[in-house]
């Protein structure tokens, strides 16, 4: 894929398409970063009781944006609701990325193991992990909890096939040699070049773990697998403004919609732009 | 070695249906005509073994008798829904790859004649943000705003509602694949011999002519690796569409656990995936795993959650 | 140059190869297009030609010996009494002879009920009905081996025996002055009767065979065809063919209606205004059918008589059914309404007074906690609540009662689930329940839900088996009293015994409500309706008397 970049002949016609500039890229971190903090902000907020006498009321009679089937406010039901989602994806992100670099780096240690580890990779990323989870949540329940394992179980090869390969190729370089050779200790190597090196990995597999966890958790409780229809998250709200749209209550549908996108779009965005040219980062 | 494994497990499997200890092997194969006693050593041996001791029961049973069980949630037998269903599902597959492969070759045929597109930063951001929408939310999207103009189950046959899923299905599909051609087509682009075809005037057709086939051919890799994933895994827009298919039977199945219906859809999920993956090893480029690797790195990045 | 020609001549011979691949591939996709219209093609359309579609929620299950057209109501089946329109007195309407010739005569003390039987009506599959096939579908009811659903009822009955071709004589074991009410049950030819096997598992719970005026051409998972029988013996229906689709879910159901894909169906009360459309008209019914909370025998909290009490006295009933029901009901203390006219007690309500709940906690020593729940012996006042997940109504109930007595310190946890779920744990969980299966007789609408469970119990019959002290006596008392006005007192004492020692938090009596489009059609009125209800009642409970206008 990225045989070019090995011959440096070519490096000056290399296209201005690495878009994400330092600086910018510092940019979006932030940005996304402060997001996701504001959105979990939301888990924490004291949550809106039923109140059926302010049950659909629009948006300004109703509060900033309306009132949902219960009477709650729709703002702080979703806001509620996307934090609570954004923080089980982040975790849920996090710990698998940790646990595929993991598993990513000791199967590069010997060829017998990186066949195992690409076996296993073919396997879960064909296996409908979607499907996965209907069937694991559906059978044994337990909610959100549940389906981020799930998540984890199925998504753990695609970090470990990209970052194992990059911190090994890294580790045996002719640079991290040459560095040992000047007396540099493992701390510094690591923090010289292994780490900027598969950071952007790292990153790219976040991007890409986090927005699918979303979506399965979202997915699995809009059909109602294994999750309380009246529970507060994404899923169930967008299922219930489906069914509200039907006595006009747009709002209901619409604003959850577009949390569940506001979650979604930046990190797959993010994960494109990384993901393009994974080594170049 | 593998067909010493194939043919032990076989043998467990006789040996253990055929014991008495297996309630299964006598009673599911006709669940409406069954004993209410035998209904109750059934309903025994599914509540004592929990969901593993169930499913492996089912595994058994299906197996030595060929009963796929009795559906619980449908009142059918599972074999019929299996046959009536999968078929609805197939049929939406099959126009779901037609289409697909219609908006990738046109999306491809574009990005091979505008060597600017694919550097574009908004093409990039634009195959993001669908990349981004879940498929079930494209089927909700289209329920809402097109709910009046789709055609009532009650009175049409499966065919007309064919349209609405095949195109959620395509859509979801595409992205990935045109996400996949984009970086394709960048990349070849971006190498001097294609900058100077450009430079020396090189008609159109000439460009399409001449970039197109490894546009396509970084298609063809996620496209073959992710058929069971689209197939099996786009249940959620057949479920939102109330498309009568597998999907939307596992939906239901999973919900309520109708155990023998997931269990039968399940196996054949696993089936399907097994048979694609051993068929493109065989048959794939090559018969090795690079190009399986290569596809399904293409769509991991790409594929998210499809 | 040459460089140039050798990239030419390559890139030419790669794009001829790659033509030839896309138009392979062409090929392919076009024979799998094909392909795939043909498979679909395999699946014939239903119902296209009918003349109105009505939308449902469940399909299938016709078996009047299995509690299906218990109260007498079906397109496919007659019992020998029939309903009549609500006349709007306020009284429950009479029951009229249907397949019976004429009122069914009771002997002196209401043991034995003779019926004679009409000699002009045959079933849909040709053969004619007589006093045989009325004893085989009773006997079936009350034979164990057929474990019907609705036994309960019939539970007298020690025999059934036919004096000639049309008459029917009911032996009963005790007196029972309101069997009439049980003369509705649609009846069977005697030849689809499966003795000695299930009734959920008999043929007819597809294939319905019944003296009605309409036949079920073909039923597949969602949809059923109904076709008129021109032989039918009451009068020739004018609507001839009708479909009913059945979509998962009240929801799903209500966008059905709204997206004009079913011409009506029940939706819920809360939405029926903003879905009604052009051409299509709301139509209500009153009912006998109660929404309330059973409360669980298991549960250390409500173990307590007087905790009970104290939850049915923090509701407000009038807010609930205005806010969550929109108006359309009326609030229930108790399982007896007003429609039971004298043996109904006006005084057995619970007017809402949080104070006294309060009380009443604090004194069984239910003390409120720093979190706001009250809490004894390090126990919690916390409530599991469950509800059939697609049953919008019923969750609507659980979150406002939820949300009222928070006020109390109370915690309700509401979660939906499937029915085979629910019924794993009736003791343990409160579910917010459905009474009024089958109320044309006060003794069944009662005995229900009051009476502790017996061996004719179904399953769903007082689900927490929670006893009211002393109510038992009474209501066996009741039910054999052939003196109306000792009963009618009987039924009363019973509602007051329960006000001290509630087993239940019953809210409300429901009125159905239906958007139906009915143009073209003069509709037969509603009639007051038991819980069932969907495209076998609301508007299209009598369909063989709808007339083209």
């Amino acid at each position: 894929m990225n045989r070019r970049d090995q011959s440096p002949s070519r490096q000056p016609l290399r296209p201005r398409r690495r878009s994400l500039r330092p600086s910018r890229r510092v940019w979006g971190v932030l940005i996304l970063g402060v997001l996701l903090v504001l959105l979990i902000c939301g888990r924490f907020m004291p949550g809106e009781g039923t109140d059926f006498s302010r049950a659909l009321l629009p948006p300004v009679d109703g509060g900033l944006l309306g009132t949902d089937h219960f009477g709650r406010s729709v703002a702080v039901t979703v806001w509620d609701a996307a934090g609570g989602s954004a923080l089980a994806a982040l975790i849920t992100a996090a710990v698998t990325t940790a646990i595929g670099a993991g598993i990513g780096v000791v199967s590069t240690l010997s060829n017998g193991l990186s066949k195992v580890s690409t076996g296993l990779l073919i396997a879960t990323l064909v296996v409908p992990s979607m499907l996965f989870t209907f069937i694991v949540v559906g059978i044994l329940g337990g909610g959100r909890t549940a389906i981020m394992v799930t998540v984890a179980l199925t998504h753990w090869p695609l970090a470990a096939q990209l970052i194992g390969p990059k911190v090994r190729e890294e580790w045996t370089s002719g640079w991290v040699r040459f560095d040992r050779c000047l007396g540099a200790g493992r701390t510094q190597i690591l923090r010289w070049h292994v780490l900027p090196a598969a950071g952007g990995r790292v990153a790219a597999a976040m991007a890409v773990i986090f927005p699918s966890a979303v979506v399965h958790e979202a997915t699995t409780a809009f059909l109602g697998i294994g999750v309380d229809p009246a529970a507060v998250s994404l899923g169930p709200l967008i299922a219930w403004g489906q069914s509200d749209m039907t006595v006009g209550a747009w709002w209901t549908l619409v604003v959850p919609t577009c949390a569940l996108m506001v979650l979604l779009l930046p990190p797959t965005i993010l994960a494109r732009r990384l993901g393009e040219r994974p080594r170049s980062l | 070695m593998i067909l010493a494994g194939l043919a032990g497990g076989a043998g467990v499997f006789a040996l253990s249906a055929a014991s008495p200890s297996n309630p299964l092997a006598h009673t599911v194969a006709g669940w409406e005509f069954a004993s209410a006693e035998a209904r109750e050593n059934l309903a025994a041996a599914y509540d004592t073994g929990g969901w593993p001791g169930a499913w492996w029961q089912w595994l058994l049973t299906s197996l030595t008798t060929g009963d796929l069980g009795y559906s619980r949630l449908l009142h059918t037998a599972v074999g019929e829904v299996v046959l009536g269903r999968g078929l609805n599902t197939v049929a939406a597959t099959l126009c779901a790859v037609v289409i697909t492969a219609v908006i990738v070759l046109i999306a491809s045929v574009l990005l091979a004649r505008f060597p600017g597109l694919a550097h574009h930063s908004a093409a990039s951001g634009l195959i993001g943000a669908w990349l981004a929408v879940p498929s079930f939310l494209i089927a909700l999207i289209i329920v809402v705003l097109f709910g009046r103009q789709l055609p009532n189950p009650a009175t049409s046959a499966p065919i007309t509602l064919i349209p609405s899923v095949a195109i959620t299905i395509a859509l979801a599909w595409s992205a990935m694949l045109i996400a996949a051609a984009r970086s394709a087509a960048a990349e070849v682009w971006s190498t001097p011999w294609a900058r100077a075809l450009i430079g020396r005037g090189f008609s159109s057709t000439a460009r399409v002519r001449t970039v197109l086939p490894s546009v396509l051919s970084a298609v063809r890799a996620p496209a073959v690796i992710y058929v069971p994933v689209v197939v099996l895994g786009e249940a959620a827009v057949e479920a939102v569409l109330s498309y009568p298919g597998l999907g939307n039977a596992l939906v239901e199945a999973a919900a309520g656990a109708d155990l023998p219906l997931l269990a039968t859809v399940t196996a054949i999920a696993a089936a399907v995936t097994t048979g694609l993956v051993l068929g493109v090893r065989s048959f794939g480029a090559g018969g090795d795993d690079r190009f399986l690797v290569s596809g399904a790195g293409a769509g991991g990045l790409g594929k998210g959650y499809a | 140059m040459t460089h140039r020609d050798s990239t030419e001549e390559r890139t030419a011979a790669a794009a001829a190869g790659e033509r030839m691949k896309i138009w392979k591939s062409t090929a392919w996709t076009a024979g799998a297009g094909a392909l795939a219209f043909l498979l679909s093609g395999c699946e014939a359309p239903s119902g296209g030609d009918s003349e109105l579609v009505i939308g449902t929620e469940n399909l299938g299950g016709y078996n009047p010996v299995n509690g299906y057209s218990v109260d007498g109501n079906s397109p496919f089946y007659d019992g020998l009494l029939r309903l009549q329109e609500d006349s709007g007195s306020g009284e429950m309407p009479e029951l009229a002879p249907a397949l019976a010739a004429e009122d069914p005569q009771p002997n002196d003390d209401s043991t034995e009920w003779t019926v004679k039987l009409r000699d002009d009506v045959t079933f849909s599959d040709g053969s004619d009905f007589d006093a045989e096939d009325v004893a085989a579908t009773y006997e079936a009811i009350v034979d164990p081996e057929v474990a019907s659903e609705s036994v309960d009822a019939f539970r007298m009955i020690k025999a059934v025996k036919t004096p000639d071709d049309h008459t029917v004589v009911f032996e009963l074991d005790e007196p029972t002055p309101t069997f009439t009410s049980r003369l509705a049950v649609g009846i069977l030819p005697s030849e689809a009767i499966e003795e000695g096997t299930p009734a959920a598992d008999w043929k007819v719970n597809s294939v319905p065979v019944g003296t009605g005026a309409y036949t079920l051409d073909s039923l597949t998972e969602d949809t059923a065809v109904l076709t008129a029988r021109d032989d039918y013996w009451r009068t020739t229906p004018e609507l001839k063919s009708v479909t009913l689709q059945a979509y998962a879910d009240t929801s799903a159901l209500a966008a059905a209606v709204k997206d004009g894909k079913v011409s009506g169906a029940a939706v819920p009360p809360r939405s029926v205004d903003q879905i009604k459309g052009d051409g299509q008209e709301i139509h209500t019914a009153r009912t006998a059918d109660w929404r309330g909370l059973t409360l669980p025998s298991d549960n250390p909290f409500t173990k307590n008589a007087e905790v009970r009490k104290a939850l049915n006295l923090a509701i407000d009933r009038e807010k609930l059914v205005d806010e969550v029901l929109a108006g359309h009901g009326t609030p229930a203390s108790t399982p007896v309404g007003e429609f039971y006219g004298d043996a109904y007690d006006p005084k057995a309500e619970f007017d809402v007074d949080l104070d006294e709940a309060k009380k009443l906690l604090d004194e069984a020593g239910w003390k409120a906690g720093s979190d706001g729940v009250r809490a004894k012996d390090g126990k919690k006042a916390v409530i599991a609540v469950t509800y059939p997940a697609g049953d919008t109504v019923r969750g609507d109930i659980a979150a406002e009662i939820s949300a009222q007595l928070e006020q109390l310190g109370v915690k309700l946890e509401v979660k939906g689930q499937e029915w085979d779920d629910i019924e794993k744990d009736l003791a343990g969980q409160a579910i917010v329940y459905a009474g009024g299966e089958q109320p044309y007789n006060i003794d069944h609408q009662i005995r229900a839900s009051l009476h502790t469970q017996t061996k004719t119990s179904g399953v769903f019959d007082n689900p927490a088996n929670m006893a009211v002290p002393g109510a038992d006596d009474v209501l066996d008392h009741a039910a054999v009293e052939t003196d109306q006005a000792t009963a009618d007192a009987d039924y009363r004492q019973v509602q007051s015994q329960y006000i001290e020692a509630p087993s239940y938090l019953i809210v409300a009596f429901l009125e159905h409500t239906y958007v139906a489009d009915t143009e073209g059609w003069d509709v037969p009125d509603t009639t007051f309706e038991p819980h069932v209800h969907g495209s076998d009642w609301g508007p299209w409970w009598n369909l063989a008397d709808w007339k083209k206008n």
